[in-house]
């Protein structure tokens, strides 16, 4: 099959069949995006939201997101729940383990801000103090259903992704949001 | 990463970290463990990675505003978290709620405790390698989380146990989709003994596996499903009954050698006498002596100033037995909240059972346990 | 056996045994000197068969909580007007630590407090390892929180707080010294 780069934004067939013609950018941001694999990465109540959507009734499965023990089989992680001063160099540490590109979607509001613990001598305030975040997903626990909008909005961050920049990872950023030219 | 002395390692000793990431250890947990082989020689538990301070956070929060952290601590059951919580306030206050409303309390903590020991029940059949379970049980979860939106508006976390009283009242439909509930899920738990209770290989795994003899329960304080697995009849629904719970009629089930099935099963028998309190629940609610709409007790100030004083109300969690010990100076925030957490004290135990141990029997001792993170740390 | 037996009888082993004043809403509370916790505890264990440990905590005295042990104000909102001038200074506390333990005799229900000053400039009671297992790790998180040495305990170290955190926050007078996580 033909690649043509920057033209032609989405998979055409000729007549006669069996050709496609795309971009490099969308067959391999739209390889990406389907197959979205998370580190179980449950901190606190999140986590069981995020177990939920797992689950039966709020099937993950069919979105391609299938959850990985394992930091160097993800290529996401969901922080779900209160990032407390001790677990910092831990999860600094996971994410630094990801191999690229990762990204990481901030679970709840204790990750993206403190939450309602914000004023506790111990709780860092947002995740994006210490990894730099993709998408922020409020609520107190957000709703399997939020956290698959989050991940619909993480696939479509990735399809703007594009090869000349950076060979589809982005620069590495210590902390902060993060934008995806 | 602790300050504590260098672990010394003797010939043919290996250091290993068990977590704080780890998919088995139900949160941010990290066991330092030393092995010789495939045994464990030392287990070292490490807690502290979820700890956000909440009782320090209580001193600067008046009494309603402590109930949004409260519900915080063991997220499984945030009902059980509340009403311990509300019993010590009330306690404080001298405030009694209405007959009514300690009803709706006892339902929904029941309710509550089914949808706990139902997350034990799957993510303990995943750490023994079965999947199954785990969508079983989080299909029946879903239906008991249906039923708490229809009430309070929440899937996971509530707030609807209230300081004298609950917030709502049952809407309507409510009974009816309840009792429906029920009525599936009374044959489910003979599904859920073929499945995995009595399946061959996690019986291999579980029974006989970090058997907690009773002596050794209350020295290390254990409370709930795991001292009662051990033979030591203590329930506090039973022993200092609260919420009207001496009216209603349920058994506490007994375990006999403490092994980590026989804490499993035990929280599976209690699924079931949470359904007979539920549905004895439904039943009480519907007749008149409850008046509908008699959910708060009359007189609670707005501006909640508890007299000088201290109060100490314990409850029968899922978890165990969680306390709340209340100091309050007549101002508006407690002067002192002290949570006395069961899963707190129920993670200690494992430096002792967990020597001698192989190490895939670390993930079977530590799910049979059912600690919530959120509640150890606090 | 009722409590009130327990207190006599105890009371003639030690006579600085004591009703405390500030009772625990319907638990017998009782205040004992500091040195001889852990033999009370004992005697309590060995002859009258309080054989279960529910809580050690502790409490303290010291006065309305200093605001300046918060990263942040709890409801910070634009709209907020500033703060009126302070409120009166609460009742001066007491410069004391109490230790609260709660001990249960399941055999026969009865389950009772027991109050353990000591001075806030250089805390320090009697451990309970050894009699209770249960105090192993509830003693390791007050000396965390508070700073309260417990003599005897062979551990004590931080169980809770992270390493980076300097004091002992649940102290009234804590004042939080920001790092580069807040």
């Amino acid at each position: 099959m033909g690649i043509v780069l920057d033209n032609l934004p989405k998979i055409e067939s000729l007549p006669g069949g069996g050709v496609a013609l795309t971009t490099s950018d969308f067959l391999i941001n739209w390889s990406r995006k389907s197959s979205l694999w998370p580190l179980t990465f449950g901190l606190a109540c999140c986590a069981i939201e995020m177990m939920a959507s797992y689950a039966a009734r709020f099937d993950f499965d069919r979105m391609g997101v299938f959850p990985r023990p394992t930091p160097r089989q993800a290529d996401v992680m969901f922080v779900a729940g209160t990032v407390v001063k001790k677990m910092a160099p831990p999860i600094i540490r996971i994410y630094k383990q990801m191999p690229e590109p990762r990204f990481v979607i901030a679970m709840g509001s204790c990750a993206n801000c403190g939450g309602p613990f914000h004023d506790s001598y111990s709780v860092v305030k947002g995740v994006d103090k210490i990894i730099p975040v993709d998408v922020y997903l409020p609520g107190c626990p957000p709703r399997p259903e939020a956290l698959m909008y989050a991940v619909n909005k993480l696939q479509e961050k990735i399809g703007r992704m594009k090869v000349k920049n950076h060979l589809g990872a982005t620069n590495p950023q210590e902390t902060g949001t993060r934008s995806i030219i | 990463m602790a300050e504590q002395a260098p672990t010394i390692l003797n010939d043919g000793q290996m250091f290993l970290n068990f977590g704080p990431q780890h998919p088995s250890t139900h949160g941010v947990l990290r066991i330092a463990i030393t092995i010789e082989g495939e045994v464990i020689a030392k287990a070292v538990p490490d807690v502290g990675f979820l700890h956000r301070g909440i009782e320090k956070l209580y001193e600067t929060r008046t009494y309603p505003q402590c109930l949004i952290l409260t519900d915080r601590l063991d997220y499984l059951s945030g009902m059980t978290n509340d009403l311990a919580y509300c019993l010590a306030a009330e306690k404080l206050a001298g405030i009694q709620a209405p007959a009514r409303a300690q009803t709706l309390r006892v339902l929904v903590c029941e309710l509550n405790r089914i949808a706990s020991h139902l997350v034990l029940f799957g993510t303990y059949g995943v750490d023994m390698g079965a999947f199954t379970p785990f969508l079983y049980a989080f299909r029946e979860r879903e239906m008991i989380m249906d039923l708490f939106e229809m009430l309070t508006g929440a899937r996971l976390i509530y707030s609807y146990i209230r300081i004298g009283g609950v917030n709502a009242d049952l809407p309507e439909g409510w009974t009816a989709k309840c009792g429906e509930f029920l009525n599936f899920f009374k044959p489910r738990l003979k599904d859920y003994d073929g499945l995995l209770s009595f399946n061959p290989i996690f019986k291999l795994r579980t029974s006989g596996v970090g058997c907690i003899p009773p002596a050794t329960a209350l020295n290390w304080g254990l409370s709930g499903a795991n001292l009662r697995a051990s033979g030591v009849n203590y329930d506090v629904r039973k022993a200092e009954p609260y919420c009207g719970y001496e009216k209603f009629d349920f058994e506490i089930p007994l375990g006999r050698d403490g092994s980590c099935w026989d804490r499993y099963y035990c929280r599976m028998r209690e699924m079931a006498q949470s359904v007979r309190i539920a549905e004895q629940c439904l039943e009480a609610l519907a007749k008149p002596e409850l008046p509908a709409g008699d959910i708060m007790a009359k007189g609670v100030p707005k501006i909640l100033k508890p007299a000088a004083g201290e109060a100490y109300a314990h409850i029968e969690a899922a978890r165990g037995d969680l306390g709340f010990y209340a100091v309050s100076d007549a101002g508006t925030a407690p002067y002192r909240m002290h949570i006395k957490a069961p899963s707190f004290i129920n993670t200690a135990v494992l430096q002792e059972i967990l020597v001698g141990c192989k190490i895939a029997d670390v993930v079977a001792i530590l799910g049979s346990l059912d600690i919530v993170l959120g509640e150890v740390d606090r | 056996m009722t409590a009130e037996e327990i207190f006599t009888k105890l009371q003639a082993g030690f006579p600085a045994l004591a009703k405390a004043e500030a009772q625990v809403k319907e638990y017998p509370t009782w205040s004992v000197p500091a040195g001889s916790v852990r033999k009370v505890c004992e005697a309590l264990r060995s002859e009258f068969s309080f054989d279960y440990l529910d809580m050690i905590t502790a409490v303290d005295w010291s006065g309305p909580v200093n605001p300046a042990g918060y990263p942040a104000a709890p409801n910070p909102s634009p709209y907020a007007k500033p703060a009126a001038a302070p409120a009166p200074a609460a009742a001066a506390g007491k410069d004391i630590f109490e230790v609260i333990y709660l001990l249960t005799s399941l055999s026969s229900g009865i389950k009772i407090c027991l109050r353990a000053a000591t001075d806030r400039k250089d805390p320090s009671v009697p451990s309970l390892y050894g009699v209770f297992m249960a105090a192993d790790w509830q003693e390791r998180e007050t000396f965390d929180l508070f700073g309260i040495r417990f003599e005897g305990h062979p551990d004590l170290r931080k169980i809770l707080t992270p390493e980076t955190l300097v004091g002992n926050p649940l102290r009234k007078d804590y004042v939080h010294i920001p790092d580069n996580f807040d």
